[in-house]
């Protein structure tokens, strides 16, 4: 084999390691997933703690920095900031990072470069990393970008909560056959999805049939702004469908006389599935 | 007549002509140092301000005023804002309100900062894009919880707007009500770098783009009225300082080496600084602008430049210091300079 057919080879194999996306940080430092809550907050972003050393996710171009400054543009903030944009139409956002680092002045900036080196510099607590998709002006969920971690895991789902004007029925199952008046009830799913490496999150998608029927859905996959309010792209707002710590609102089910077999499956983004069957005897 | 006599003739016409009619020279303006004391010892001897002063730089925050019985400095190293009346700060993800001469208490625990602009208070974290006001008792006035990062931001008496990475300026009023503003019409890359608002919030200005990069005036006053566009040469990734003066005939934009005034007719005035612009203190009844840059001096440190602009572009003076000015306030017809934390007060006099 020649010389430039090696070169060609070779530049198809290293090439997509070396563009390869990669976690900011690593994952064993996250503390809080996408949609998860923080200081009361459901955040559409992975924040990290105490963590070793940052880096972009991907090679992307610098569209805004800020660094903390007495005189600065952003008064009262004590975080730098820095937006990098990339060639798929995403920009990635950083917090916390330090600030000789965005300081730096570079215009692009390579994945394998660092946003806050290990060792030395000023020990920073948190930071929080964000995707945001520019064209559709909304924040994506990175887990669905970022390389996932070998996970079996399967989601854990805790219980599933029927609720009407007149009660509240905490669902458990499998057991025997709850007995509940029929009626409109708004159906919640209390769920975790913990990790290998021990990161407990919410999982990333929710599903409820009926008899074999899919009633209803909602994944987690990116976050709007819709009449000044946080949302999913369908225009449930992120507080209706998050009204309590690791509870979903799914949404609402009408409940006929006889047998109902509710069946609630959980997916996390590794594809790992957890279900729960409920049987309920509905009565007039 | 004789060409020697030429001469000493004119020179003896001159001298005699402005002996019968001497010239009145114009009233000359120097600025003199009437008071000079380090920051921890100015409880001892106040200085002589005629007007409140609240300063949020530097190692100490403060509230100064022509009732020294009436001070406030906060302990080295105070981490928050101070209004005429108040405290806000966070202390271990709390942000607390303090009254002066009363206890502190949190008012939320949401992690963002605290930052005061003049009587109001916010916690702001602009990476999450988040801001939320307070009232003097603590209470929320309102949320706003936006989705791109806050890449620009101005205040009023009576707006907060912000500027966002997705090419929209909002203007949040008082009570929380949001007025979207497309910075960028067009299709195009979309980030808001600057943004300033008159004091009658009847002026909008707006930098935004990307790969080109507008200044784009809006008037307010009934349905909102694009003005003016001017292309600029800049490419700016971070935010840019803007500044209107108090009767909207002036605009100020932030360019690299100097500040670009917009006049109000249209007409654009270049003024220069050594190195970077840091900020601008307008004295309206003087028609003075002081303006505060940092460069490198002849032996390569770091230096401070104060320099003081009439609003047609004459420098009338410039003063340097090598110590980084924490402080930079009008008082009257006085300035109110910090170097290396000693508060510095320079009156205007006429001579």
């Amino acid at each position: 084999m020649n010389k430039r057919c090696m070169a060609v080879l070779m530049t198809v194999m290293v090439l997509p390691l070396l563009s390869a996306l990669q976690w900011p940080v690593d994952i064993a430092y996250m503390k809080e997933s996408f949609l998860d809550e923080k200081s009361g907050e459901r955040q559409a972003g992975l924040s990290f703690e105490s963590y070793d050393a940052m880096r972009p996710y991907d090679y992307g171009e610098t569209v805004f920095r800020y660094i903390p400054d007495v005189y600065g543009g952003l008064p009262g903030s004590e975080d730098a900031l820095l937006v990098l944009e990339h060639e798929n139409g995403f920009q990635s956002i950083y917090t916390g990072i330090t600030p000789e680092e965005v300081r730096a002045d570079r215009s692009r900036i390579s994945a394998g470069e660092y946003l806050k080196a290990p060792a030395g510099g000023e020990a920073l607590h948190s930071c929080t990393f964000y995707i945001r998709d520019a064209h559709l002006n909304q924040l994506v969920n990175p887990l669905l970008l970022l390389p996932v971690p070998r996970d079996t895991v399967k989601p854990l789902i805790e219980s599933v909560i029927l609720r009407d004007e007149s009660g509240r029925y905490e669902l458990i199952g499998p057991e025997e056959p709850v007995v509940v008046p029929v009626g409109n009830y708004q159906v919640f799913i209390r769920a975790v999805d913990e990790t290998s490496q021990g990161i407990r999150q919410m999982p990333y998608s929710f599903a409820l049939y009926n008899l074999g029927s899919l009633l209803m859905e909602r994944q987690l996959d990116a976050v709007i702004l819709k009449d000044n309010v946080r949302s999913f792209k369908d225009g449930a707002s992120l507080n209706s469908i998050f009204p309590e710590k690791e509870t979903l609102h799914l949404g609402e089910i009408i409940l006929t006389s006889g047998r109902s077999l509710l069946e609630v499956s959980v997916f996390d983004v590794q594809g790992n599935e957890g279900t729960r069957s409920i049987e309920l005897q509905v009565e007039r | 007549m004789n060409k020697t006599l030429f001469l000493p003739l004119i020179l003896l016409i001159f001298s005699l002509y402005y002996f019968v009619f001497p010239r009145e020279g114009s009233p000359e303006t120097v600025w003199t140092a009437v008071y000079c004391e380090p920051f921890a010892d100015i409880d001892h001897t106040p200085p002589p301000l005629q007007d409140t002063i609240v300063i949020n730089q530097g190692e100490y925050k403060a509230v100064l005023g022509p009732d020294a019985s009436q001070n406030y400095i906060s302990p080295r190293g105070f981490r928050g804002y101070l209004s005429a009346e108040h405290a806000l700060y966070r202390d271990k993800g709390t942000l607390y309100l303090k009254e002066f001469g009363s206890a502190s208490f949190g008012i939320t625990e949401n992690g963002a900062s605290p930052y005061v602009y003049k009587d109001r208070f916010f916690a702001v974290d602009y990476g999450s894009a988040f801001i939320e006001e307070y009232d003097s008792s603590g209470s929320i006035l309102w949320t706003w919880k936006g989705l791109a990062p806050v890449t620009a931001i101005t205040w009023n008496d009576s707006y907060t707007g912000i500027g966002s990475l997705d090419g929209t300026v909002r203007l949040v009023n008082r009570k929380g009500e949001v007025t979207g503003y497309p910075a960028f019409p067009d299709t195009g890359d979309h980030i808001v770098y600057g943004v300033a608002l008159s004091d009658d919030s009847d002026r909008l200005a707006v930098i935004s783009g990307l790969k080109e990069q507008y200044l784009r005036v809006f008037s307010l006053s009934d349905a909102p009225v694009l003005l003016d566009t001017v292309k600029l040469e800049s490419q700016y990734r971070r935010p840019v300082k803007m500044f209107y003066s108090p009767d909207s005939s002036f605009l100020w934009v932030e360019q690299e080496g100097g500040l670009l005034q917009y006049n109000d007719d249209g007409s654009t005035l270049f003024l220069p600084v050594s190195g970077q612009f840091l900020t601008m203190n307008y004295d309206r009844e003087q028609r003075l602008l002081y303006l505060l840059s940092q460069d490198l001096n002849k032996e390569g440190q770091p230096a401070y430049f104060m320099l003081c602009y009439s609003p047609e572009g004459t420098l009338v003076f410039i003063s340097d210091s090598d110590f980084y000015p924490f402080a930079f306030h009008l008082n009257g017809d006085s300035l109110l300079y910090s170097m290396n934390n000693d508060i510095l007060l320079l009156k205007r006099r006429e001579m």
